[in-house]
């Protein structure tokens, strides 16, 4: 059957065929030039569009003291921030936020309300895990939750001012957070984030997508020297003492004699790290590292030592005291308030058990200027001790040649010259452990991420006293404190060695005043067997103003709680005899 | 050749309807875009899947193998059907189809702005009148234009041909599914010529059509606004409508090679209609230039293959269907990839075989079940001539 006018199907479908044959080979000449030509370009757009760079914040190291107690650390907190170009109604969202946030409804709206230019409004620094998921899962437009690391000080004001704190973008702004703030901070790393296509409404990453492109390294910990419980012993004592004199405020330090680790750093008035800016600026710093004083009498015991290393007084040989004498224009006085008080006839001990400010100036002269200046040198006067904190002070120590006979006379009693508690203390730790100079510090060790514990270097300690010297200053300081300035440090069953001081305020441009005084004792317990160098200063006390009477309270019941604390059993006792006794008792 | 592409089974007989010769240059094509296409549904689904309250990542996987198993079976079950039966049913199929699209209208089920879906009662399926009106128009005019094999000779016999297809591209449209129309018009035209129709009827029906579109454009803006953004973005590239960005991204992107399986990130929401109308983005993106191009070059082996059984059909209903279903998938897969690589203006048009949705594979499917029908019975002994 075949018609031989059909319409051929087969020659029209060709026809179409080679249509759609043209237009395929069109289509992919299209796909070429989208695919293969202008890939780098396409390639480029996408990840414009997609990929974004979120920082990976590391966790600051935490603080602890010597024996692994936490003194600052980080805390987890989310925040509640919003972009007021994304919301819909800022009346509406305000309504779902409100009861989350507990913030008033009417802040929250105008916080929301769309201004120019602004794309990020916070609403809500910290919310508890279940707020922050709550309000995650409201799910609306505009609204961003994101977690942050926050630092915390779960002792408050403990040890505020050797801790420090944290600024903005968690530098570190004071003490150890400062000055191993870049131990501390770590490293931020860094992700690549794709974002899915999601927008603007809650765009999120892309599962298993996301490149860590820089490592995070967390912070390295920082283990100090601090003994928390020596150190609170020391802040309440400390404080107990500059209420009970209605002083300004006042500094205690406590340090191990044989290697100079600072067991304990107070001042007073201290602060809240947690909330520093409501204190002010002055309570933020350790007086005892930047603030020098002038020492007083406790200075007599560096003058001493170099007046018997240098044997500028034999062992027999005796001044005569008139209670005053006068050097060029000025008076100086055996007692800080101007009255007289001869101590006739004295030896060498016998000047610094009576704290003689005369026999000093006498012995001060005599040694002359270049002995002077290098015996406070040689105790690490005048120079920064190296610990590990900013801002530390040189003190004022002149040089010899600047050095007038007035200022060389006072200097023999500890003033005209400035030293900070922590020089003093330190020269005091040379003294108590047989002639050694130790070099202070306050960080024992550093843990980094890796797990490597750095144990920082520290100076080789120097000799420079005899031992002779030593245990000679030794038993005159134990004199003073069981005849002499400091009785009332005494601690029944305890040798104590300690001198007081009592030194005049000076008052820029106006010199000494009376009236203004810094009350202070230094020294260290048990005598004979050093575990603790103890300083305690007063400043500007109003009921009292000796040393012996402000300072030595306090510096009493921190050595007695403080050897309590570590066990050290009262001189003349041994363990065994005490846990016989013990027995006996029951 | 005859040997590479076609099974031949001893003792075919031509005359009578048994399965004859099975094609495999039409099926491996369609097999191959079968299993790429489910493939490709589940890692571009992944991102929606996991959305839904359930979290199967396979949701979507599971569905399009039902849909899949569904059709090879009707295909199956098409290659055995006898091609009169068809015949002697088109008018049938056709009052169904009308029905169907106007039940729309009172119970269609709305997606993205389209009342495209009709629901299946008892199932969580959805049923779509628009791509068995496809199939079914390729019978009703095979049927017509089988009965003047010298072409139709007057305009009065070319009305009800052009008015069936007017009348079924017009319910269509007032969906609105403005995409499926144009593929029905533009397919059926082009399969009307092939017919018998004469070229002064396409051209008065193609300016029915054009002056109908004008009215569908000024009734729905939003036509408008994806036309002037086609010829914006043709301007500058940059300025572009979001979807058409977010395809050329998509494809742009995976160059030759591609991200590899399961590494695109466009059908993280980027990509609209990323498991439907535009699975070739998320093809280009993940499997690179290299299967896009093979894609293309399947449809090319379907298109020509296609035509030659038409060609080579033993009766003239036959070659007519198998020509229409030809027309039918090739201008839909067309479309399809012009849409995708932005060389025409969005439209929501699915690439046959591949892109999810039962309806659309199902009927597909079906078509390609008649093609292989038509192909088995062609005579095999001699080369054929072209006509009967």
């Amino acid at each position: 059957m075949k018609h031989i006018a059909c319409i051929q199907i087969g020659r029209r479908g060709r026809v179409w065929c080679v249509v759609a044959l043209a237009v395929l080979i069109l289509l992919a000449a299209r796909l070429w030039s989208i695919q293969i030509t202008n890939h780098e370009e396409y390639r480029a757009e996408a990840t414009k569009i997609r990929t974004r760079t979120w920082p990976i914040s590391a966790p600051r190291g935490n603080i602890y003291d010597r024996n692994g107690n936490p003194l600052a650390l980080n805390l987890k907190v989310h925040s509640v921030a919003a972009d007021p170009e994304l919301v819909d109604s800022p009346p509406d969202l305000a309504a779902q936020l409100q009861p989350l946030l507990r913030m008033p409804k009417r802040e929250l709206e105008s916080k929301l309300a769309p201004k120019e230019g602004v794309r990020y409004v916070r609403l809500r620094g910290s919310v508890d895990a279940p707020v922050a998921l709550a309000v995650r899962n409201l799910d609306c437009q505009g609204v961003i939750v994101s977690t942050d690391w926050k630092r915390a000080y779960p002792r408050q004001r403990l040890a505020a001012p050797l801790l420090g704190f944290i600024g903005t973008e968690m530098k570190g702004l004071g003490g150890i957070e400062a000055a191993l703030n870049d131990q501390l901070a770590g490293q931020d790393g860094e992700m690549l984030v794709l974002l899915d296509g999601r927008l603007p409404r809650s765009r999120s990453q892309i599962p298993d997508r996301t490149i860590i492109s820089k490592q995070m390294l967390p912070g390295s910990s920082v283990h100090l020297t601090i003994d928390l419980d020596i150190q609170a012993i020391a802040e309440e004592e400390l404080a107990a003492a500059v209420q009970r004199a209605q002083a300004t405020g006042g500094t205690a330090l406590v340090m191990n004699p044989a290697n100079g680790d600072v067991l304990a750093l107070a001042a007073y008035p201290g602060f809240d790290p947690n909330e520093f800016r409501t204190y002010p600026e002055e309570t933020w710093v350790s007086r005892a590292v930047v603030s020098p004083y002038e020492p007083g009498s406790t200075f007599k015991v560096i003058m001493a030592c170099a007046a018997i290393e240098e044997s500028v007084m034999s062992a027999g040989e005796t001044y005569v005291c008139g209670g005053t004498c006068k050097i060029g224009p000025h008076t100086i006085g055996c007692a800080p308030h101007g009255g007289t008080r001869a101590h006739g006839t004295v030896t060498l001990d016998d000047i610094i058990v009576q704290s003689c400010n005369t026999g000093m100036v006498r012995l001060a002269l005599t040694l002359g200027p270049d002995r002077v200046h290098k015996w406070a040198n040689r105790f690490g006067f005048g120079t920064k001790t190296g610990i590990e904190l900013m801002g530390e002070s040189r003190g004022i120590l002149s040089r010899p040649a600047d050095l007038s006979r007035t200022q060389l006379a006072t200097i023999g009693f500890g003033q005209g010259i400035s030293v900070t508690p922590l020089q003093l203390l330190s020269a005091y730790c040379a003294v108590a452990n047989g002639g050694w100079r130790v070099s202070p510090r306050v960080v024992s060790t550093i843990t980094h991420a890796t797990g490597r514990v750095e144990h920082p270097a520290r100076p080789a300690p120097v000799r420079i006293l005899s031992s002779e010297t030593c245990d000679r200053m030794r038993d005159l300081l134990v004199r003073a404190v069981e005849e002499g300035t400091a009785k009332a440090a005494q601690i029944p069953g305890r040798r104590l060695a300690g001198k007081t001081g009592t030194a005049q305020k000076p008052t820029p441009g106006k010199g000494f005043r009376a009236g203004k005084y810094v009350a202070s004792l230094a020294g260290w317990a048990p005598a004979d067997r050093p575990r603790l160098a103890v300083l305690v200063v007063i400043d500007e006390p109003q009921k009292g103003h000796y040393g012996g009477v402000v300072a030595a309270p306090a510096f009493r019941a921190i050595c007695e709680r403080s050897l309590a604390h570590l066990g050290v059993p009262p001189d003349g006792l041994s363990v065994r005899r005490e846990i016989a006794l013990a027995r006996r008792r029951g | 050749m005859a040997a590479i592409r076609s099974v031949q089974i001893p003792q075919a007989d031509l005359a009578t309807e048994d399965r004859g010769n099975l094609d495999l240059t039409v099926l491996v094509p369609v097999l191959l875009l079968v299993a790429l296409g489910v493939s490709m549904v589940f890692s571009a689904s992944i991102p929606m899947a996991a959305l839904r309250e359930s979290e199967d990542i396979y949701y979507y996987l599971k569905r399009e193998l039902l849909f899949a198993a569904a059709g090879l079976t009707a295909m199956y079950w098409m290659t055995r059907v006898s091609m009169d039966a068809i015949r002697r049913h088109a008018g049938w199929l056709l009052a169904l189809t009308f029905l169907f699209l106007t039940l729309l209208f009172f119970v269609g089920v709305r997606i993205n702005g389209a009342r495209s879906w009709l629901p299946i009662p008892g199932t969580n399926l959805l049923f779509q009148p628009s791509e068995m009106a496809k199939i079914v128009l390729v019978i009703v005019a095979a049927r017509y234009f089988s009965k003047f094999p010298q072409g139709l000779s007057s305009w009065r016999r070319a009305l009800p041909p052009f008015a069936v297809l007017g009348s079924t591209a017009a319910l269509i449209a007032v969906q609105p599914d403005m995409g499926t129309a144009a593929v029905i018009v533009v397919a059926m035209l082009a399969y009307f010529h092939i017919a018998g129709a004469k070229l002064r009827h396409l051209g008065a029906a193609a300016a029915a059509t054009l002056s109908l579109a004008g009215l569908m454009i000024w009734r729905n803006p939003y036509q408008l606004e994806r036309i002037t953004n086609f010829i914006l973005r043709i301007k500058t590239p940059a300025e572009g409508d979001y979807h058409t960005t977010q395809s050329l991204i998509a494809m742009g992107s995976g160059g030759l090679t591609g991200y590899g399986y399961c590494g695109s990130i466009e059908k993280y929401f980027y990509l609209p209609a990323a498991i439907t109308d535009s699975i070739l983005a998320i093809i280009g993106e993940e499997l690179g230039f290299i299967t896009v191009s093979a894609v293309l070059a399947l449809f090319a082996v379907l298109a020509w293959r296609g035509m030659t059984i038409a060609k080579n059909a033993p009766d003239r209903f036959s070659g007519l269907v198998a020509a229409g279903v030809t027309v039918t998938l090739v201008t839909q897969a067309l479309l399809n990839i012009a849409v995708v690589t932005g060389s025409f203006p969005a439209t929501g048009v699915p690439l046959p075989f591949v892109s999810y949705g039962g309806s659309s594979l199902l009927f597909s499917l079906i078509g390609v079940g008649l093609l292989l029908n038509v192909a088995a019975r062609q005579p095999t002994a001699r080369p054929q001539q072209g006509h009967l």
